[in-house]
């Protein structure tokens, strides 16, 4: 094992430079080739789906999908699970309807309706760090107080926009591009790099890595938490926003459906562990990206839509096998990142933790 | 070996290169108490796992009443009639006292559970053996001492002849152990059953045993009948360091006449607190009177450039005192100062913030963040302090990271999970991290368990380093007295939680007295003082 006799020279930065140079695939190849091949098998069976119309409905339907994966890669990065989201969309999604039909000018309504969707996850924190409810409980309980909460105040009708103003985001482009594409994308560039790049963004793959070892290391354990589930809340309501804004209507029964399963896909399918610790934002979003592509190209082959369910619950499944054994298969990392020089990044482990 | 009993012969156990047991062979009789005593490490542990079926011994043969036996599983063992009842206790909260002690064993009537039968054995059960809880309470609504008796209880009911009993006592009040002794001894004598008692307390072991055996090192160091040894010859048994094979104890006894257990403290010298200031720094941690969370008055100050050691039996509160002083533990009574300044740390990051670094005694549990890189893990500490802007400078903090991990020679892949590396590796990871974090304080606990003998030499060779060059104050709490004598400056002993503050000179004090002085209020009838 280690040798005290000889005086070795010690490893310098040259040496982790020169093991730097052989740089495997980073982890997000694996699921970047699956997306494609699924892209190329519905473009080969579908001329429809090859169109660059059909691509931009595709991104647009994958935008709430795919917001709501990206607070959820927050999440599930601290080893938590955030089932608040879809119903998050629907209580955003009313609030903002109504307060705009209160007269408040839309960017104001929207204002408030985000501050409202990110309280919920602060609540979500708050539950699961002060009063130790299990992540999956505190969500699954405020999951259902934020659906009903629109269904009470509507009685369960629809509350129409008459603010033009809104449909700009969810139905404006900027250069061709529809906006909530283009949000989504600035949002995901900025938790890449907030995740990679400042002091909290570490502290929460530490957390998620190992709770105990953060804590003992200086990592403010309360905040963290706080700070995962507001921000997955904040995702939420960015979904509620668009969801609204393209139908020009709060919809108390919207998020209702499959958005959270997919977005728990999306992130897991992603490469983002829910053991916590492993996974980058990159990862989510070609997540989203892929269960979108799933869905759109279904939608577009005429598949009934039963099958929708059934087959990205077969990606999900496979998904988390494949974190499954990546974590048991100790010392073998499937498709670990190493760092280049000068660049973080966390490296997916392959030992399992007591977490 | 033959006869009736539970006979142990020449069973070794070695793990890697350590050898927990070696050629031990002893015999629990029926109807006998067998006290088994040893100090940290002796090897108690692994010869009740091994018969209890937990462990498998490398060699050595276990019988009963005459019959070989070879377990592969706790159940073996159980089926055999032996029943073990540790310090974590394996009851199930959930269920009640009934469930339990029936648990694995139901009686059954035609498919269905003959709950009323099993509740009024279960009543019984408790009324012979003074549990005051009904046979339907659920165990969570029970205190410590009556989910023992339980446990007690489900072995008398499942039949078991002998019954192995860890530490029992150490949860208990003075009223519970004297209740738990006699029932210990009622199911001596009434029902003919061989019991094995771990203790740590004499008292408890000259009132309720027959026979004495004291383990050291993993050998037999002492076999008797409790009237042929007393305790200074129990003492210097189990602390004195040993060759191989038992004291023959009638020669101990004769021994014993001599006041040999007097003598070997009264050589012992200790240290004044002003001697220690002129030849360390100025006073960097002072505790005063630290109660709480299990502490019972600690005492203590450590200067700078001094390496303090501390040494206690395990539970001795060595490592509450330290979690305290990191912040991981909130401090109740007493005073710290840091510095000169009082210093009540919060939370370890407040206690990192004032300077004080932590290793941990277990590096999987709460010392690493597995999935990191061993650059990632030593920085996480420091963040804060390479940010600019909002924004980590990750180009200085690997370069820190790996000017820190170059110095303790860590030979893997730096920029790998800290998984990949060796045991001894990690720890010197985690040392590279409190280096780079310019600590006042560095406490360390176990800060060489599980590494191999040379990254041993090498860590000894990082913490003088941090002590000398660096200034640094440094509080090591240890089980290996070796590892205390031979890195510390000075050494305090820890007993039942407290401290009283003095301090022993490495160079006065060995490892036997160390032992001796942790034993000393675990044994209050110490030779007259």
């Amino acid at each position: 094992m280690t040798d005290t006799t000889t005086a070795r020279k010690p490893p310098t930065s040259k040496n982790s430079e020169v093991h730097v140079k052989k740089r495997r695939l980073p982890d997000e190849t694996g699921i970047f080739i699956v997306l494609v091949a699924v892209l190329l098998v519905f473009s080969i069976l579908s001329p429809n789906f090859r169109t660059i119309d059909n691509g931009f409905t595709l991104l647009v339907n994958g935008t709430v999908i795919g917001f709501l994966a990206l607070g959820q890669t927050f999440v599930l990065l601290t080893g938590g699970i955030d089932l608040s989201t879809g119903a998050n969309i629907a209580m955003s999604g009313v609030l903002v309807a109504l307060v705009m039909q209160a007269g408040v000018p839309w960017p104001a309504a929207m204002l408030i309706a985000l501050i409202a969707a990110t309280s919920l996850g602060v609540l979500n924190g708050l539950l699961i760090h002060y009063v130790r409810i299990p992540p999956f409980i505190a969500t699954f309980s405020t999951q259902g107080v934020a659906l009903a909460i629109p269904l009470i105040i509507t009685g369960a009708n629809s509350i129409q926009v008459r603010d033009i103003g809104f449909s700009w985001i969810g139905q404006g482009r900027i250069a061709g591009v529809p906006l909530p594409v283009l949000l989504l994308l600035v949002a995901a560039v900025i938790a890449g790099l907030w995740l990679r790049m400042t002091r909290q963004g570490v502290h929460v793959y530490a957390l998620g890595g190992n709770k105990n070892a953060a804590r003992l290391a200086g990592v403010n354990i309360a905040r963290t938490t706080i700070l995962v589930y507001a921000i997955s809340g904040f995702c939420g309501g960015m979904g509620g926003m668009i969801v609204t804004s393209r139908l020009m209507v709060g919809f108390p029964a919207t998020g209702t459906g499959n958005e959270l399963f997919y977005s728990i896909a999306a992130a897991v399918v992603g490469g983002i562990s829910l053991f916590g610790g492993v996974g980058t934002v990159l990862g989510a979003m070609i997540g989203a990206v892929l269960i979108a592509a799933v869905s759109n190209g279904m939608n577009v082959l005429s598949v009934q839509s039963y099958w929708q369910s059934l087959v990205i619950g077969v990606i999900i499944l496979v998904g988390v096998s494949f974190d499954t054994l990546r974590r048991s298969r100790a010392g073998r990392p499937v498709f670990a990142k190493r760092p280049a020089a000068g660049t973080p990044s966390l490296p997916s482990s392959t030992t399992p933790s007591k977490s | 070996m033959t006869g009736e009993g539970l006979l142990v012969d020449g069973i070794s156990k070695s793990y890697g290169p350590t050898n927990a047991l070696t050629d031990v062979s002893l015999a629990i009789r029926p109807g006998r108490v067998t006290a088994l005593i040893g100090h940290n490490g002796a090897g108690k542990s692994t010869l009740l796992r091994s018969l209890s079926g937990a462990e498998v011994p490398d060699s050595g043969s276990i019988r009963i009443d005459g019959a070989a036996q070879s377990f592969t599983g706790p159940r073996d063992a159980s089926t055999a009639g032996i029943a073990c009842v540790y310090q974590e206790l394996s009851l199930v909260d959930q269920l009640t006292v009934a469930q339990n002690i029936f648990l694995g064993q139901e009686q059954v009537a035609g498919g269905v559970l003959s709950r009323r039968q099993m509740n009024r054995r279960a009543d019984e059960l408790c009324a012979e053996y003074g549990i005051t809880a009904r046979a339907t309470d659920l165990i969570s609504s029970l205190p410590v001492a009556q989910r023992q008796m339980v446990e007690v209880a489900r072995a008398i009911n499942q039949k078991a002849k002998y019954i192995l009993l860890d530490e029992p006592t150490t949860a208990l009040e003075e009223q519970q152990v004297e209740h738990l002794l006699g029932i210990v001894r009622r199911l001596v004598d009434e029902q003919g059953i061989g019991v094995l008692l771990v203790d740590h307390k004499l008292d408890e072991v000259f009132a309720v045993a027959d026979h004495i055996i004291g383990l050291s090192g993993g050998r037999v160091v002492l076999d008797g009948s409790v009237e042929d040894v007393d305790r200074a010859a129990v003492i210097e048994a189990i602390v004195g360091d040993h060759g191989s094979g038992p004291v023959d104890t009638a020669a101990v006894a004769a021994i014993v006449g001599d006041g040999l257990g007097e003598t070997s403290l009264d050589s012992v010298e200790t240290v004044s607190e002003a001697a220690r200031a002129r030849e360390f720094g100025a006073p960097v941690l002072e505790a005063a009177g630290l109660s709480g969370n299990n502490l019972h008055g600690v005492d203590l100050t450590v200067h700078a450039g001094e390496i303090l050691g501390i040494y206690g039996l395990v539970g001795s509160g060595r490592t509450r005192f330290l979690r305290t002083v990191y912040g991981a533990f909130p401090l109740a009574e007493g005073s710290l100062t840091l510095l000169g300044q009082p210093f009540r740390p919060k939370s370890p990051a407040q206690a990192i913030k004032a300077g004080v670094a932590f290793l941990s005694e277990e590096r999987k549990f709460d010392g690493f963040v597995p999935q990191m890189s061993s650059i990632e893990n030593v920085v996480l500490p420091v963040l804060g302090k390479y940010i600019r802007g909002g924004v980590l400078r990750w180009r200085a903090l690997k370069g820190s990271a790996d000017d820190v991990l170059s110095q303790v020679s860590i030979r893997g892949q730096v920029s790998a999970p800290i998984t990949s590396l060796s045991g001894g590796n990690q720890q010197k990871a985690l040392f590279a991290r409190a280096t780079l974090q310019a600590p006042l304080l560095l406490l360390l606990d176990e800060p060489t368990k599980g590494v191999d003998i040379g990254a041993k030499r090498e860590i000894y060779g990082i913490i003088r380093t941090l002590a000398a060059e660096k200034n640094v104050a440094v509080i090591v709490v240890s089980s290996e007295e070796e590892e205390l004598t031979e890195l510390a400056d000075s050494i305090a002993v820890f007993r039942g939680g407290a401290c009283d503050g003095v301090v022993y000179p490495r160079s006065s004090v060995t490892a036997a007295q160390l032992r001796e002085l942790a034993w000393a209020d675990a044994s209050p009838a110490l030779p007259a003082t």
